[in-house]
Order: structure tokens, then sequence, then C-alpha cells
């Protein structure tokens, strides 16, 4: 008997909601998802550290709270599973499959995809799709579902311009209860990353050394610690 | 006793959750007691976790006010109740009672006239029977894919005439009519017009359309249910049976040995059977040959990827139904990015629509050049420093080494800055990175760079527009 602790459904995180969502460019997008008629396959496709599994797991909060029920599924982490397990899904309202690219070329799951989409269109649900890159250029061995993906509705997430940047690293410090003043962000962003998964991941570090030193965290203290890190080039 | 406990639970949580709620995540779950534990078997990690955090606390009432006198504890787990447990279960093979539409059943064995006319679905151990008229029977064709809209090219005119002939004379002209093709060519649109024109002819008709995989699923599920027979005899009853994609048969010999049976009494019926694979009948792989042989006995005929003018007639036909304008201009741009297949087309248009929507203007290139970068990846070039030096030097009528060497004339400061910006603006370097890759400079030098850029742009249109220009060129 398998207990493998996945975070799906009910465990989606409960920050990812859209009022958390920093819009920048996708306000297209979010328009679209805020629509009374979404689409019934929409495909959403970027880089790491763009907000995809945000947005995911955002449509599927909405879709709960409206007593519809939602399955958030992150192939990365269930790809090791037998696709089987997506037999039958197709009768919820809503499946959001993260992280597409983590098994294209499989073609067990590329089928099982293949068969819950169709089922989802004849059910009258809808599907939600991201991956890393566009639906054409995923390396998918079963032209059906590429097809079928390239039917739906393409958006590619646009990256947050150094602005928006700025306020999400101070919005996720004051999540762990750290103040970061702008001039300790743009000494950040001046010097290291840019991208949001990396500054993200800074962020976390720096809060465990900020705790185990038991220091503010200020330019002088990020400095010192940096150069202990070997991080500032 | 367990399935009584259990059957009287469920009879009260199907009152009180949504019909939705129950067949998906209640009906999966096998129960079992073991002395006064309670434990909940789900097929799956996804529907345990969800029963868990939605339902437990309701299920805990339910026995409190119920059974507490029998049950101190409820346990949820994954697997199975039964002893053997060397294959994962799945939803499908947890539920044998699925309660599934009525497309999706088929009728039982206490069915006393035709099987068609008295439909039963097993639902929550209860036998439901239910009387059906012709009319209620469901066909599974959606009533917009008919003749009229679908565009005839080179590419499918044969396809197209040897459909329109066997709506005419189901069962007599081309048996079995078998369609190929690509992915997304037009198969399932013209096999379903062929069912609408033969209902459209003949209300009454038994026609069905349903996908291979579908087909699959009933048989596995009647063995399981042991009502073998009402399948046979469900199918074998049709006028018209139309499978979609039959290469996803490969390798199910059981159910192909069934379809083969299937096949052989429809067709000494005289009842129509219609097609669709991706290849050709005999290069299926995994498929008996006698079944491969007996797919070439009536009609084989090809659709090919449509050329560009059946595309743009394709995109006109679909703005129409869309009642969008959709100028001459735009339906061939679209058509000459989308080769392969309808639903790239189709997709891409609907980005179009969505776009202009957004933009609350009518369709124009600009908004359609748009749209299609996300829909089509054509901005699939990554965007590199080195892509970004060798765009910045053409413009300027540069060389690259221009750019990156340590010479300080205006003519190649500028174009040098406006690259640091363009970098920082549609990359996600670090300034590090970016001093480092423009001549090895430092990043306080970007800082500078930026700072310039911005500031000479709002005093200098013709730098500005200069910027504009390129940012475009890497941006599309």
């Amino acid at each position: 008997m398998q207990q493998t602790p996945l975070p799906l459904g009910n465990t989606l995180e409960p920050s990812c909601r859209f009022a958390n969502f920093i819009v920048g460019r996708n306000l297209q997008l979010m328009q679209r998802l805020q629509q009374t008629s979404p689409p019934p396959l929409l495909y959403l496709w970027g880089g790491d550290g763009l907000g995809k599994s945000h947005l995911l797991q955002s449509i599927c909060h909405a879709q709960s709270d409206q007593g519809g029920v939602a399955f958030y599924l992150p192939l990365a982490l269930l790809k090791d599973e037998d696709p089987s397990l997506l037999t039958g899904m197709g009768e919820a309202n809503l499946i959001a499959l993260d992280d597409l690219d983590s098994v294209a070329g499989r073609a067990d799951w590329e089928e099982a995809i293949f068969h819950l989409l169709n089922q989802l269109r004849l059910q009258g649900g809808r599907g939600v799709v991201a991956a890393r890159h566009a639906p054409q250029a995923l390396p998918l061995q079963l032209p059906d579902l590429s097809s079928r993906l390239q039917w739906g509705e393409v958006y590619s997430l646009q990256p947050l311009n150094d602005a928006e940047k700025h306020r999400l690293l101070q919005d996720r410090a004051r999540s762990y209860g750290i103040h970061l003043s702008d001039a300790l962000v743009n000494y950040l962003m001046q010097r290291l990353t840019r991208e949001v998964g990396p500054l993200m991941r800074l962020l976390e570090d720096l809060d465990y050394a900020s705790l185990a030193a038991k220091q503010r965290v200020t330019i002088p203290f990020v400095r010192q610690w940096l150069q202990q890190q070997n991080r500032l080039v | 006793m367990n399935d009584d406990l259990w059957k009287h639970c469920r009879q009260i949580l199907e009152t009180k959750i949504s019909a939705q709620q129950y067949t998906l995540f209640i009906l999966p779950l096998q129960a079992e007691v073991d002395s006064d534990t309670l434990t909940l078997y789900s097929p799956n990690p996804i529907v345990k976790d969800l029963v868990e955090s939605r339902f437990s606390k309701l299920i805990h009432q339910i026995i409190d006010e119920n059974f507490a006198h029998l049950i101190k504890e409820v346990k949820f787990l994954v697997g199975s109740k039964q002893k053997s447990q060397s294959a994962p279960p799945t939803l499908a093979k947890a539920i044998p009672e699925l309660k599934l539409p009525e497309s999706q059943s088929f009728p039982s064995s206490t069915s006393e006239n035709s099987a068609f006319n008295q439909p039963a679905q097993q639902h929550n151990n209860r036998i439901v029977n239910r009387s059906v008229s012709p009319s209620d029977f469901r066909s599974n064709l959606n009533v917009n894919n008919n003749f009229d809209n679908f565009i005839e090219g080179k590419s499918n005119q044969i396809a197209r005439a040897s459909a329109l002939q066997v709506s005419a004379s189901p069962g007599v002209a081309y048996n079995p009519l078998f369609i190929y093709g690509g992915s997304a060519l037009g198969k399932t649109h013209l096999m379903q017009a062929i069912g609408n024109k033969i209902l459209q002819n003949n209300r009454g008709a038994k026609v069905l359309y349903l996908h291979s995989e579908k087909f699959v699923a009933d048989m596995v599920k009647a063995l399981q249910n042991n009502t073998i027979n009402d399948f046979k005899r469900y199918y074998r009853s049709l006028d018209t049976l139309m499978i979609d994609d039959i290469q996803f048969f490969a390798g199910k010999d059981r159910t192909q040995e069934e379809f083969f049976h299937t096949y052989n009494t429809l067709l000494e019926g005289q009842k129509q059977i219609i097609l669709t694979c991706d290849t050709y009948p005999t290069e299926v792989k995994r498929l008996e040959d006698r079944l491969k042989s007996r797919l070439t006995w009536g009609l084989t005929v090809s659709i090919e990827p449509p050329d560009l003018e059946t595309r743009v007639a394709i995109l006109n036909s679909k703005a129409a139904l869309c009642s969008v304008l959709l100028p001459t201009d735009v339906a061939f741009f679209i058509a000459k990015h989308c080769r392969t297949h309808v639903r790239a087309l189709e997709g891409a248009l609907t980005r179009v629509i969505a776009n202009a929507t957004f933009r609350t203007q009518p369709i124009s290139m600009e908004i359609a050049q748009e749209a299609l970068r996300d829909q089509l990846s054509l901005q699939s070039k990554q965007i590199t420093i080195d892509n970004i030096l060798k765009v910045v030097a053409d413009h300027f009528n540069l060389k690259i080494s221009d750019i990156l060497s340590q010479r300080r004339n205006r003519s190649i400061v500028r174009p040098r800055q406006i690259a640091m910006t363009l970098a920082k603006e549609i990359t996600e370097h670090s300034l590090p990175e970016i001093g480092n890759s423009i001549g090895g400079r430092d990043h306080t030098t970007v800082m500078h760079a930026v700072k310039t850029i911005k500031a000479l742009r709002a005093i200098d249109p013709s730098l500005s527009d200069d910027y504009d220009i390129l940012l475009r060129k890497l941006s599309i």
C-alpha cells in the first residue's frame, strides 16, 4: 500500500490566489481568466519563475470556491506514478496539468493525457495546461496530443519588470516577517540574479541566515553574508 | 456487514454532497471493517487526499450518528481491500458501478425488448430501469459537424465525396468507410457529418459515434460487471457505428477480438461502419492481421493536410461562425504559419480574436502578429545577449567587435549603451553578467548606461525611435 504525499487538489498552496499574483504584462491573460466564459482549454507557457504554478493553483482555487471539482496535477511530481491514475478524472469541472514538459516523450503519459483531454471536452469540463514551451515546441510523441494542445488558447507568460520583481520580493519577504528596504532590494538586484526563481531562493536562504545569526536583514549584514557565501560577483 | 454499513453511509453521503463529488470521490472507495475500525481505500493518492480533506468530517459525523456502537475509528488509505494488490487500482477499476451519462452506458441483460429500448444504469448497487424512446438515444454527434461547414479542397475531395455517398446510402455504398490521415485534418468532422446526415434522413436510425478509448473502457467495464452480453447486444444492434482513432486499439487483444465480431455482425446485417485512423489499415501497428485485412474490404480514403487556399477558406468559415471580420491579409498570415493541421488554425484564430477583443480593436496584422507570438512560439528564438549585440550592430552598421571594444567615441558608446539597456529590459541576466558579456565591464557601467539611455530617450526622439525599433525586432 503506497502512501505518497503529493501536493494535489486540496493541498493547493493557500497563498496561490489571483489576488496575490502580480499581473505585470499579463493583463490580457488575467482578464481572460476572470471572464465568465473562459476557454475550454487554456495553455500557459514560459520559463521558470513566471508564475505558471501559481496561476494554475489560483484557477483551481477559484473553481473550488464556486463549488466545482478541480484537480491540480503537478506532473513533475507525478511522472513516476502510473498514468492510469488519470482515468475517470475527465468527469471533473477543471483539470490543471502543470509541468507538461516533464512527461513529454513518455508514450504512456501522453496517451493518458490525450484521453483525459478528450473526455474533459466531451463532458464540458475545462483544461488548463502549463509547460516551459509552446505546444509546437514540446517534444511530444503523440501528434494527436500536440494538435489538441494547439487547439487551445495559448498564452506565453511575460516576465515581470524590475519594479514588479522589487515589489514581489518585498511582498514575499513580508510573508517571512522580514522587512526589505528599497535600498536593500536595489542592492540585491543590481549585484545578483534578476530571475524570480533564484531571487526567491536567495530570500529563503537569507531568511535562514538572519535567523541563525539573530540579526536583522540590513545591507551590511547581507554584504557580509554574500561574501561568506562567495555569492557576490 | 462491511457492504451494508458502507452502503448505508454512501446513501446518506449521496444526499449531502453533489452528484459529481459523489461520483468522483465516494464511489471509488472500498470499505473494510476490522473489529471497530472502518478503513476506506482510495484508488490513488489524489482521491485519498481529497476525500480526507473534504469529506472526512462528514463521514465521521455519519458514522457517529449511525454506527457509533460499531465503529470507533475511520482510516483513509491508498490501495484496495482485496488481498492481491499486484496491479495498482485505477479510478475506473475501482468504480465498477460508476454512474455514467446515458451515452456511455449500454443496456443490461434485463432488457425485455431490444436492448436499445430499455437501457439500465447500475448506480449505487441499484439497477435503475428506465424506458427511453428512440429519440432519447444519444449518438454523441456534434451537430456543428456537418457537410455544409466542411471546407472542401484538393486534400479532402475524394474523402468528402465518398462520405456524401455513404450518408445517402448507409450500409450499401462503401462499407466500411475507412478514413485515414494525420491528426486534426477533419476526419472526425467528416465522420460526424455522415452521422448527422444519416440522422437527418432517418431520425430513428441508431447512429453511434465514439472514440476508440470509449469502446475499450465500455468493454472493460462490461467484463468487470459481468455484462459482456449486454455490451455485445448493444453494439451489434446499431445501424451505424463510427469509431474514431482506431489506432488506439493497438495491442489491446481482447478489444480487437470483440471489435472483430461486432464488425462482422454489423457488416453481415448491412449496417454501416465508419472508422478513422492515423494511417492506412495495414500499417496500424499491433493490430491483428485478420482485422487489418477486413478493414480494407470497403473503401479506404485519405485526407491530406490542406493547401494554403483551403486553410484560408477554413479560417474564413470559422471567422464567419464567430461573426468576426477577418481581413484577407491576416487570414493568409495565419494560414502561412499554421501549415500542418486544422486545430492549429482554429487555435490561432481563437487567440487572435481574444487579442482583438482585449484591445477592443478590429482584427489587424498587428493584433494577429502579437497573438501568434504566443500561439505559435514565433518568438522561439531565445533572446540572448549575443543576439542583442548582433541586432544592435546591424542596426547601426557596426561590427560586434566595435561594441565589445574599449573605444569610447559616441558613435560606438551609444549603441553599446543601448545594447546594455535592451539586455536589462528583455533578458533576465544579472547586471554583472550583462557587463561581463559586453566587453567585460562592471555592473555599475550597465547601471550608468541604463540611466543615460532613459534620460536621452526623453529628449532625443531619434534615439528613442531607434530603441523602439530594436525592441520590436528583438521581441517578434
